[in-house]
């Protein structure tokens, strides 16, 4: 139970909470001192009424005396209810020796207060008896019975005064304290508003200084943080500029020595093909050919790998179900080569520019078309926690979980003797991570590998097309670079 | 054996049930008063004579002397038994006090005008009742053989008519003169005496004939003797200080024979409307 209400408080904002611990508190004690001091009262009430019985208990029996010692009942009924008229006296009777009582009528005060608040707090009548003894002769006794059904009247409507006073400045309490918070609290919205705006990346976002000094001074440090950031922001932008502007223009002026070098390797071929080569030189001529031709790849693949983080066409939402259709029939020859069969699930719609995506699908399939042994691939998507969330599984050997994340950096094969620069699913995470989104592997139930993807949902995201497994596509011819 | 128990219980009861006799006071004073002189004294005399003598005070000399005709009572403090209208119900004198004998009496403020009796022609008299025989019997008596006619006022008893003179509502009053006496000393009072009666002994106890000889005779007995016991002189002596007595305390034996000059004065007063 004290766990819940802790969750409970936690989640309360902190305007609700300082309103409730106030006004709890003035609760709490003005109510105290409320019922202390009505119980105070009660308390010099009784005590008053003590002391006046006593009086009355003192001279009452000498007035009434002369009556009692005659005998005259009559006079004596007649003095009683005189008496009882007095303010606070609710009763007085007499009662002789042989039992005969004489009483007065009861002399109720209307009560306005309820039966509670007299019980709770004391205000309860008192009784006072007194023996009439002349010249040693016992003639019975008086009864006095004394009431502060007035006061207890008086204290009740005194403490509803009190009371209405009491919500009263509660009442106040909660305006006031609303009231100061509203407009000293405002300028916690405009810090909230900047965050959001440098969580979006407006990094020039700047706030005015405004409210209590605390707060002042608080705005006054997140500027300088905007600015601190905004200057670092800056400062990596133009270093990753200038990284990217010269990785482009040392991956553009390698591609050239290396196209040439495949080329001028080919021609070589060419010329020699006619004569008779040793085979050590046949097998350099070859190994120069395929080496040219693997700077290439590579050089392309680091040029594909520094645009992955740039969109290719006007950032929007992508049909996942069209790019992947797309994708097949680019890699239909490939996947015919390969014997492979996929299949495919509604994808959800993705906030990525379509080239990008088609990318994403192509490398990962080429990927699951290279493992030895992968006949089965499936590609599947789902909405999962606001995210669209994909999975590429083949059923090929799978990736030991010690490489899983290996294989997502630059260059990272599993084996050297494999196709591939070992820059594709560095490439894959690079997109995906400049959208927002990112990579992991597991392993495929039963045996294979599975790439799992997650990117920001486009608007309508699902498209419940029939894109149900296509298993009778031709199997593609592979494309030649 | 539970028929002996409830026999012997039975006994036990009669043993211990007492008589009650009614003990009727003149009220010359308050009924408290009354009550704080009388009422240990009965109870010293009661327990003394083995039974129960129950004080009776009425509220006006009136109403008491009419109980008194009636013979409510069993025994009696009163004078005014012997007025010819009581005699139906023949009280007889067994007791009177020891004190002498008391005298009715006109008096004034000290620092009064009046000097004579001749001066109250005309005017009211304060008395202490209509049935008051020394406070208003006698003095009335004596003003009417004087010729001099009064408007009397009553104050209901002695004392009554006495805070009244005090206080200056009346300028003269007619008064037993112990009770004026024990009064003026209990209050801090001067007064002056205009005119004073021959003696009549005080209040007697009177025993009503219904009452057993032998208790009749246990009560004046006992009370007799209350000063030569030494509870019973301090009973006498406490009741005195409240009412301001002075000594002799106590009561001795006596007769109807004491009391002819009461009989006297009725055959030959003037005053008819004594009541």
């Amino acid at each position: 139970m004290w766990s819940a209400w802790n969750t409970f408080w936690d989640r309360l904002p902190f305007l609700v909470r300082l309103l409730v611990t106030a006004s709890f508190a003035l609760l709490v004690a003005g109510s105290s001192m409320l019922l202390l001091s009505a119980r105070q009262e009660a308390r010099d009430a009784q005590a008053d009424l003590r002391e006046e019985l006593g009086h009355e208990m003192e001279f009452l029996p000498l007035s009434l005396a002369d009556v009692i010692v005659i005998g005259d009942y009559s006079s004596l009924q007649q003095a009683l209810e005189h008496f009882v008229a007095r303010r606070h006296v609710f009763r007085a009777e007499f009662r002789d020796r042989f039992g005969t009582r004489l009483a007065s009528q009861d002399h109720p005060l209307s009560p306005l207060c309820p039966a509670w608040f007299e019980e709770g707090l004391g205000f309860s009548p008192i009784t006072g008896r007194t023996p009439i003894s002349v010249g040693g002769r016992d003639y019975g006794e008086l009864i006095v019975t004394m009431t502060v059904q007035d006061q207890a009247n008086r204290a009740w409507t005194l403490l509803l005064r009190h009371v209405l006073i009491l919500l009263l400045a509660l009442t106040l309490d909660f305006l006031g304290i609303w009231l100061v918070l509203r407009n000293g609290l405002a300028p916690l919205d405009h810090l909230e508003q900047g965050a959001n705006a440098l969580a979006k990346g407006r990094l020039d976002a700047r706030l005015a200084e405004e409210g209590s000094p605390e707060l002042r001074h608080l705005i006054s440090t997140f500027n300088r943080m905007a600015e601190a950031t905004q200057s670092a922001q800056e400062g990596l932008a133009r270093s990753n500029a200038e990284l990217q502007r010269f990785a482009e223009i040392a991956a553009h002026h390698l591609q050239e020595p290396a196209r040439r070098l495949a080329s001028y390797a080919q021609r070589l071929q060419v010329l020699l093909s006619g004569q008779t080569l040793d085979e050590e030189v046949q097998a350099s001529l070859n190994f120069i050919q395929e080496q040219a031709r693997r700077q290439q790849s590579l050089v392309r693949d680091v040029q594909r790998y520094l645009a992955a983080g740039q969109a290719c066409a006007e950032p929007g939402v992508a049909d996942a179900d069209l790019v992947l259709r797309d994708v097949l029939q680019h890699l239909r020859a490939r996947i015919e080569q390969a014997g492979a069969h996929v299949t495919l699930g509604p994808l959800p719609r993705v906030r990525l520019d379509p080239p990008r995506l088609a990318e994403i699908f192509t490398l990962l399939l080429e990927n699951s078309l290279h493992q030895p042994g992968s006949r089965e691939i499936a590609v599947r998507g789902e909405v999962r926690a606001g995210k669209a969330y994909f999975q590429v599984s083949d059923d090929g050997p799978g990736i030991a979980p010690e490489y899983r994340e290996r294989v997502f950096r630059v260059f990272e094969r599993l084996s050297s003797s494999g196709l591939g620069t070992g820059v594709g699913l560095a490439i894959v995470r690079r997109i995906l991570e400049s959208a927002g989104g990112r990579a992991w592997i597991e392993e495929t139930p039963g045996g294979g590998c599975t790439v799992n993807f997650e990117l920001p949902l486009g608007d309508n995201h699902m498209n419940y097309a029939n894109l149900a497994a296509m298993p009778h596509l031709p199997a593609p011819r592979e494309q030649t670079p | 054996m539970k028929f002996v128990l409830f026999a012997l219980a039975l006994v036990g009861c009669a043993a211990q049930a007492v008589d009650t006799y009614s003990f009727g006071v003149l009220p010359q004073r308050s009924a408290v008063l009354t009550a704080r002189y009388w009422n240990p004294i009965l109870d010293y005399a009661g327990r003394r004579a083995g039974v129960r003598l129950l004080l009776k005070v009425a509220r006006t000399a009136p109403e008491s002397n009419a109980a008194i005709e009636r013979g409510e009572f069993d025994f009696v403090y009163s004078n005014t038994i012997f007025r010819p209208s009581m005699a139906a119900a023949d009280y007889q004198v067994i007791l009177r006090p020891r004190d002498a004998a008391i005298t009715g009496q006109i008096v004034t403020l000290a620092d009064s005008p009046i000097r004579s009796l001749h001066e109250l022609r005309g005017r009211e008299v304060g008395f202490p009742s209509i049935a008051a025989f020394v406070g208003y019997a006698v003095p009335m008596d004596h003003l009417l053989h004087l010729g001099v006619q009064v408007t009397p006022v009553f104050g209901g008893n002695q004392e009554g008519i006495m805070a009244q003179l005090k206080a200056g509502k009346v300028i003269a009053a007619g008064v037993n003169d112990q009770v004026m006496r024990d009064f003026a000393a209990r209050v801090g009072m001067q007064y002056h005496v205009l005119w004073e009666s021959p003696p009549y002994l005080n209040l007697p106890i009177a025993v009503h004939p219904r009452v057993p000889g032998e208790v009749a005779r246990a009560v004046r007995a006992t009370i007799d003797g209350m000063e030569l016991d030494a509870e019973g002189f301090k009973v006498l002596q406490a009741s005195a200080q409240v009412v301001g007595q002075k000594p002799p305390y106590g009561f001795q034996i006596s007769t109807p024979a004491d009391y002819h000059n009461y009989r006297d004065f009725y055959r030959n007063t003037l005053v008819k409307d004594i009541q």
